[in-house]
């Protein structure tokens, strides 16, 4: 008997039954459904949203820009690296939706493409951002390779305030929406929720372990309300 | 991974004389559990959030058959493959033979306690296949060629001092020759050297934290990042989980993640948590070309349904260790397997015997913080409790431990007489440690006045006091 047989017989025979059609339709229809079970009241009121992100990214150590007009993105972009000191050198997504900023008339030297070894800053654009706990939610497809997440040193990420949720499970909303329902998942989802960190020296917290040392996000305010 | 949960007594007295053992410690205690009560005072569903956690987990468990099965389909779906090992024996040769079909030289390792439970890297070792753990905890532990002694921060016992040391010792084959002291310093030193070890690699293995069944897709949760690129950069990725691990779908996931960062660290996520699923799709620029997932039953299936089978609900998160005066006190290697604290002494008789690890249900107070803590509302004192009894059933404890056992039931069964005895007791003990307040030795007692005093009752037993009280 092959070892996927041995263990699902040993299963069925500890749970005292066989995996019966009506089990198989009861599971069906709770994936179907994929309902959000208990959802935290600290992102109730959307119109908080944009004030909890910023908050809670601050929080976890990200600098955060919120601009009115998208024009001024890759200035800020620019001083950012310039406060720490960093070469105006980036390596940015070939993301269609990073083309309406007006990189031309910023000094930034750019390169599109995935991360290279010595590729030391990177500016991405987000999936979505969730308020609750200040986290970004990127995708992976052939213009958003997921190595300008992790391999340099100082991670840009630029996002609209509409794509700012209250929480995961509105995030997920938005990808089902987009696909009409389904769930096709994109090869890879990050979270990521501040800068890389590690507490595995003397168990203190030290940025930078692998990942990015440096997280900024600027945010551009297009709620024409 | 070898098994010295047998020689847990020996073990234990080692560790407690063991100085630099008890100043890692400490800061064990100062950190995580004060981070973790900050993060759930910032959130007022944290305990209605406890029992979503543990339904969602029971009903998986209740049909953990038709879930496995279903992230098979979807997985695969997306193009991925799915290994069913029944044994660590069976998953060591499932890496492996991925290893070797693509001419693997290195492996760089993310997180995974499957990994340590079938002993992967020592097997990888002995067959010219390179592991290298780049989880900057997991990396200390493998320089020192020890096990981790905690499931999220494997290297907790270590000084700074130690890990100075460590860095000196195997970093000189890279040209650096100054011992460091800065914490700060030796993060940059191993980014440093791992970095091309990352992108030289062949295949890397990370564990799971879940598995989709939705989606088909796998979870790491991690701080470092290392998991990522330990993912993306070569050009297979081998996910090693066990069966429990699935969840039926993302926004199941997402309630689970609300307890497990905030229980393990008092974060309220980790800082990336990761959800792959299949290989690099037409037109990707990066990630993997193959994707693996092997499912690990190592005893698993047998527990399902038991009088143990609330285990399974276990996310890993670190709570019941990092709050347990047991773990605070001997540190994890004295645990003697991969899992310590009072999971370990759980889950250990569970999946390894319990003739080999009798001693792990007995290492605990019974003081009940584990199970208050546990995001998932394991009850781990039952569960403790349960394998005492059988041990004692299958005979395993020692003539002297039964004697003792014996002679209190025989005790506890003539209450007239037990209360006697605990009258004439406590008044002797009253009176020998009159002076001090403190009870320095005893006889027959001595494994537990050599390490501390015992407090000298004062006044009268309970069951005068009760009798008081209730008039």
């Amino acid at each position: 008997m092959s070892a996927r047989e041995t263990i699902l017989g040993e299963i069925g025979r500890s749970l005292g039954r066989k995996a019966t059609a009506d089990a198989a339709r009861e599971i069906d229809g709770r994936i179907r459904r994929h309902e959000a079970n208990l959802i935290p009241r600290r992102a109730a009121d959307p119109a908080k949203h944009l004030a909890l992100f910023v908050e809670r990214s601050e929080r976890l150590g990200v600098s955060v820009d919120v601009v009115k007009d998208a024009r001024e993105v890759p200035e800020k972009i620019a001083a950012w690296l310039a406060k720490h000191n960093l070469p105006a050198r980036v390596k940015m997504s070939p993301d269609s939706a990073l083309d309406a900023y007006p990189w031309d008339a910023s000094l930034l030297s750019i390169g599109r493409g995935r991360a290279a070894p010595d590729d030391l800053n990177s500016v991405t654009p987000a999936f979505a951002a969730i308020a609750e706990t200040g986290t970004v939610m990127t995708v992976s497809d052939p213009a958003r390779p997921t190595t300008l997440n992790f391999l340099p040193d100082n991670h840009a990420i630029v996002l609209n305030k509409s794509q700012i949720v209250g929480t995961l499970e509105a995030a997920w909303a938005k990808f089902r929406e987009n696909l009409g329902g389904q769930t096709a998942m994109p090869r890879t989802v990050n979270l990521i929720s501040g800068a890389s960190r590690t507490g595995d020296i003397d168990a203190r917290i030290y940025q930078g372990a692998h990942g990015p040392r440096r997280v900024h996000i600027v945010i551009v305010d297009d709620d024409r309300t | 991974m070898r098994l010295t949960s047998p020689s847990f007594p020996r073990n234990a007295r080692k560790a407690l004389g063991d100085d630099n053992l008890k100043s890692a410690m400490r800061k064990l205690a100062e950190g995580f559990p004060v981070a973790r009560l900050a993060a759930i005072a910032e959130l007022p569903e944290f305990e209605a959030l406890r029992d979503r956690g543990r339904e969602i987990k029971d009903h998986v468990l209740a049909n953990l058959d038709l879930y496995l099965e279903r992230f098979e389909r979807t997985c695969v779906e997306r193009g991925g493959h799915v290994h069913w090992a029944r044994t660590a024996e069976e998953a060591r040769g499932i890496v492996l033979d991925i290893c070797r079909r693509v001419g693997a030289k290195t492996v760089t390792k993310g997180k995974t306690m499957i990994g340590e439970e079938i002993g992967l890297n020592k097997f990888l070792e002995a067959h010219g296949v390179l592991p290298i753990e780049t989880d900057l905890g997991e990396y200390i532990v493998q320089l020192a060629d020890e096990p981790p002694s905690h499931i999220i921060a494997p290297a907790i016992h270590k000084t700074k001092e130690q890990v100075a040391d460590l860095f000196l010792e195997h970093h000189r084959q890279y040209g650096k020759t100054a011992k460091l002291s800065d914490g700060a310093d030796m993060v940059h030193e191993a980014r440093e050297i791992l970095r091309p070890k990352f992108l030289a690699a062949d295949v890397g293995v990370t564990g799971a934290n879940f598995l989709i069944a939705e989606t088909g897709s796998t979870v790491i949760v991690t701080n470092e990042g290392n998991g990522d690129l330990t993912q993306m950069l070569p050009r297979v990725h081998v996910v090693m989980a066990s069966l429990e691990k699935v969840v039926p779908t993302l926004e199941d996931a997402s309630t689970i993640l609300r307890l497990l960062a905030r229980s393990a660290t008092g974060q309220e996520m980790s800082v990336y948590t990761t959800f792959s699923t299949g290989p690099r799709r037409p037109g990707d620029l990066d990630g993997p070309e193959e994707f693996h997932v092997v499912l690990l039953d190592g005893g698993r299936s047998a527990v399902l349904g038991t009088e143990f089978g609330d285990m399974l609900r276990c996310i890993r998160c670190g709570a019941c260790m990092n709050h347990c005066p047991v773990y605070n006190a001997v540190g994890g290697h004295a645990y003697g397997w991969v899992y310590p604290g009072p999971i370990g002494s759980v889950l250990t008789p569970a999946l390894q015997g319990i003739a080999a690890t009798r001693h792990l249900p007995n290492a605990s107070t019974f003081c009940g913080k584990c199970e208050s803590v546990c995001p998932m509302r394991i009850p781990l004192p039952r569960l403790l409790r349960q394998w005492r009894e059988k041990a004692f059933e299958a005979d395993l404890p020692s003539l002297s431990e039964r004697f003792g056992l014996g002679l209190w039931a025989f005790f506890a069964k003539r209450p007239w007489l037990y209360r006697l005895a605990t009258r004439l007791a406590v008044a002797v003990l009253g009176a020998l440690g009159r002076k001090s307040g403190r009870v320095a030795s005893l006889p027959f007692a001595s494994a537990w006045t050599d390490a501390r005093d015992m407090p000298a009752p004062e006044g009268r037993s309970f069951h005068a006091l009760w009798k008081e009280r209730r008039g």
